[in-house]
């Protein structure tokens, strides 16, 4: 045996393999018609578009991890790591078809991906006192990246999710990370003195290129921290949410500004004297072509974008920035959350025992209390985070935060 | 005991082990919905009904015939290719999936009503687009096709005459079938459905008729109207009725918003300036009179050109309220809770008024020798006004007793017209064969309202009306590439994205994927 030093309480290196098989759901291997209703008194079916597959299997997941974990200074601080890596193959994918093969799509095996990552938790208490009095600390931190090895014979990209009225939508392509997103972006000048500006046509609107690459879904990192200090039967915990990079596109932020219901909207328009805020054209911020050549088309009159060719239409000078085009609902997804925040008494274990219970806990909670992100319209995780519609936020429901009092009885 | 206890449960994963395989098929059938049917006809009406003309296709058609106005001139670019178009062939594995089940189980009527409604989808679909996957299309589940081959329009409408011919002969044959409601178009009655196949067959004769000799096939069917029965009144009409039963079954239009009613649909000022010229009182229930106009007292019918911005289009004529809406016929229920009627408007498919127009354009053409051109013209003229004085709900003529009446289409009386509506010089059978032609042209184009893409198509035949020729989109949008109205709606976007390589095959014999290539028998 190795001597380990005295501060040293454990120390544990760990290995694992195993080879998972996945299933689907039931009633995917044999077509069944679906009832349309009753006509005139008479049911009628129809084929759904999605056509099942007799010979699927399993897809299989090989996975194999690498950690450790050692406590430290009398089991005040511990610390786990580990590094996997899972290759998962035969995925049962619904592959789109053309149409006119008389299906949508069409279940298939097919597909590898290989998805790489590492955790880490640390857990501490700083601070431990005869009187009772105890501090406890947590982090953890997780990164994940998902690549797309191979779909299937002459596929290069998978729709996991689109906006049909938006242009965006989020793909598997081969060789790429998972959930990237493609939608219409601003034309830029690509080069000269206004290198990067929006180019704009003839009549002021700005010019679009479809599928331009606009990021990922996924984040960065994600990681939580928390604090907790007891004392006497009283405990105060409180919990942090960390999301960084990923984005998703705003469908809600991109309606909203249509309806002139967020500050975005006020733009122009709010420099001008009420009731005056039609009589002038407006200007879009860009590059225009004039005699062959780019100029700067945003003439700033004290701020008022007071000659222009957009026409004078306040909604239509704000709609055409956002309206079809991916780039301008592109939302960053990062947030730090204020998840919980905690604050509870126990009662003295002599009363309880009275009553032959265990422990009585008696606490106020607050759940998702601040959202601290770069849009000033919607929570992340509520917009275009959900699994349901990955990566695009068509207007979700808005988060809600939760107070409550909460009691624990133990017997 | 232990032992005992080990030994029962090795027992136990043995038999799961078993049961696996044992029940396999069962245990994946769904318990809730049939994967066999022995009765195909319980897919028919939800086929005839894909076939919907007042569903999301007519819009498209209703705004390329020049019935409509379209304020989004976005729809004039490359992406008009959308859904819409999709709707055309979204059921084809439905219809292809009854003619296959029809056929196993040896069931002649169902199998032609398979084959006509299949011959109408593709005709739309090869009229849209021009060559389309056809011979391998729908095969996906039969076949293992996923990536069907494009033929020919030329390919597809000889074989779409050879199907018809053949669901005629079906029809023919005696059968034990009881159809009865499972047939929401006919109601089971074969007569009709062999009526309705060779009436598609005369038209698609007649869209061919500029590149293909078609005399003997058209004559074969006048000599022989026993064989080849062709529809001889309005009552043989295909078209669609809606139910009042449930929302799913309401005619579109009764459903739609009232916003949309109010201020995105409107005549267009081609349609107008006919009807006007003519002093057809089709207008009447078309269209209706404008909302300033009714509240003045006065019936004022207006136009708006078609691809107007939408703030050009709030001035034009000085706003919504002067423009004319649609007829009270498609009134939505929001706009009208006691006229408004979910099952007035039908959805036509093929009209007796059309084979009327299309024998006066053949005998006047000599395509024909039978018949005389002016009865055929005549006749068409009138089953249109027959048909939409038919569509007029009883209930209307309770309107009377408002002070001024939102429609001026109260009854069938309304909206006929007397002798004189023939004698005038625009509309009288008389002139050059050229001006005897585009009279034909232009109330065929009439009668065609709302008759999903046909008005549109038969425009591009026949060049009639001349209007629509030399209106090309205004405002167009960056994106657009055209200059004139369009002649051809481009591929679906699914297909470059999943048929790759046939697409390809396709574009490069046919030319550009735009709006503006001309069909085989538009060449």
């Amino acid at each position: 045996m190795i001597k380990l030093p005295s501060f040293i309480n454990y120390a544990k290196l760990r290995g694992s393999y195993a080879s998972v098989g996945n299933d689907t759901g039931p009633y995917n291997l044999y077509n069944s018609y679906s009832l349309g209703g009753y006509w005139n008194g008479v049911p009628t079916l129809t084929n759904p578009g999605d056509l099942l597959n007799s010979n699927l299997k399993p897809a299989m997941s090989q996975t194999w991890e690498a950690g450790a974990e050692i406590n430290l200074f009398k089991n005040r601080l511990n610390i786990d790591f580990s590094y996997y890596n899972t290759i998962t193959k035969d995925q049962i994918i619904s592959l789109q078809t053309a149409l006119t093969s008389g299906y949508s799509s069409r279940l298939i095996n097919s597909g590898k991906t290989s998805n790489t990552g590492i955790e880490l938790v640390i857990n501490a208490t700083p601070l431990q006192l005869s009187n009772g009095l105890k501090w406890n600390v947590g982090l953890n931190f997780s990164r994940s990246r998902t690549k797309v090895v191979y779909l299937a014979e002459g596929m290069n990209e998978l729709i996991l999710t689109s906006e049909g009225l938006e242009d965006a939508k989020i793909v598997a392509r081969k060789g790429e990370r998972m959930g990237q997103i493609f939608g219409t972006a601003y034309k830029r000048v690509e080069d000269g003195p206004l290198k990067g500006q929006p180019i704009l046509n003839e009549s002021g609107q700005y010019v679009s290129e479809k599928n331009h690459y606009l990021g990922n879904v996924n984040p960065d990192w994600t990681a939580g921290a928390s604090s907790s200090l007891s004392f006497k039967g009283f405990d105060l915990s409180i919990l942090f949410d960390f999301r960084q990079g990923g984005y998703f596109i705003s469908r809600t932020l991109n309606k909203f500004v249509g309806a002139g219901q967020t500050i975005e909207s006020l733009e122009g328009r709010s420099a001008r004297e009420p009731g005056k805020e039609y009589i002038d054209l407006y200007y879009s911020e860009g590059a225009i072509m004039v005699d062959g050549e780019y100029k700067q088309n945003l003439q700033i009159f004290d701020g008022t974008y007071s000659k222009g060719i957009a026409g004078n239409d306040a909604r239509r000078f704000i709609k055409t920035k956002y309206d079809h085009i991916t780039e301008a609902q592109l939302t960053d997804a990062s947030f730090v959350k204020l998840r919980e925040l905690r604050l509870g008494y126990s009662l003295p274990a002599k009363w309880v025992r009275k009553v032959c219970l265990q422990n009585v806990n008696i606490a106020f909670v607050g759940r998702d209390l601040f959202l601290w992100t770069k849009n000033k319209h919607v929570d992340p995780e509520s917009g275009g985070m959900n699994n349901l519609n990955l990566g695009i936020d068509a207007f979700s429901v808005p988060a809600s935060k939760s107070l409550g009092v909460q009691l624990n009885v133990n017997f | 005991m232990k032992i005992k206890y080990k030994f029962i449960a090795l027992i136990s994963v043995m038999s799961l082990l078993w049961g696996c395989t044992n029940n396999f098929e069962e245990i994946n059938t769904n318990p809730n919905n049939p994967d066999r049917i022995d009765q195909p006809k319980l897919l028919l009406s939800g086929v005839i009904r894909q076939m919907d003309n007042l569903g999301n296709i007519k819009y498209y058609g209703a705004v390329l015939g020049n019935y409509w106005v379209d304020q989004f001139v976005s729809m004039f670019n490359d992406a008009f290719n959308n859904t819409q178009t999709g709707q055309l062939y979204y059921d084809g594995r439905n219809v292809q999936d009854m003619i296959s089940l029809a056929e196993k189980y040896n069931q002649p009527y169902v199998q032609a009503m398979g084959i006509i409604i299949k011959s109408l989808m593709f005709q739309q679909m090869t009229d849209t687009y021009g060559d389309f996957p056809y011979s391998e299309a729908f095969k996906g589940k039969t076949d293992g096709v996923f990536t069907p081959k494009y033929d020919t329009q030329e390919f597809i409408y000889t074989d779409l005459l050879n199907q018809l011919d053949l669901a005629n002969e079906l029809l023919i044959k005696n059968s034990p079938e009881q159809i009865g409601a499972y047939d929401c178009l006919y109601n089971g009655d074969i007569l009709k459905w062999r009526k309705f196949a060779n009436s598609l067959k005369l038209r698609l004769l007649m869209r061919i008729s500029g590149k293909v000799d078609v005399s003997k096939s058209i004559e074969d069917m006048l000599l022989q109207p026993d064989k080849y029965p062709l529809m001889s009144s309005t009552r043989d009409n295909a078209a669609i009725s809606y139910l009042s039963d449930e929302e799913a079954h309401w005619c579109p239009s009764y459903k739609a918003t009232l916003e949309k009613f109010n201020s995105t649909e409107f005549m267009s000022v081609i349609i107008e300036n006919h009807l006007k010229s003519m002093n057809d009182p089709r207008i009447k229930v078309f269209f209706s009179p404008t909302v300033k106009g009714v509240e003045n007292g006065e019936y004022i019918y207006a136009g708006v050109p078609n691809c107007v911005r939408d703030a050009d289009e709030a001035n034009y004529n000085g706003g919504d309220s002067y423009n004319s809406r649609k007829g009270y016929l498609f009134a939505p229920r929001q706009l009208d809770s006691k006229y408004a009627s979910p099952t007035a408007a039908q959805s036509v498919l093929l009209a007796y008024s059309e084979v009327q127009f299309n024998l006066a354009e053949a005998r006047e053409k000599g395509i024909i020798t039978i018949g005389d051109a002016s009865s055929y013209y005549k006749n068409g003229i009138a089953a249109s006004f027959e048909y939409w004085a038919s569509r007029i709900p009883s209930n209307f003529i309770d309107m009377k007793l408002l002070p001024f009446p939102p429609t001026e289409a109260l009854q069938a009386s309304d909206v006929t017209p007397d002798n004189s509506y023939y004698d005038q010089p625009k509309v009288a059978y008389t002139g050059t064969q050229s001006e005897k032609l585009e009279k034909i042209g232009v109330q065929k184009w009439i009668s065609l309202f709302l008759c999903g893409l046909e008005g549109w198509t038969e425009w591009r035949r026949t060049g009639f009306p001349k209007e629509m020729s030399v209106t090309p989109p205004r405002n167009l949008p960056s994106s657009s590439n055209i200059k004139e109205w369009p002649r051809r709606i481009p591929y679906p976007q699914n297909e470059p994205v999943y048929n790759t390589e046939q697409y390809q095959i396709a574009v490069s014999r046919q030319g550009a994927d735009d709006l503006l290539t001309r069909l085989w028998w538009n060449k």
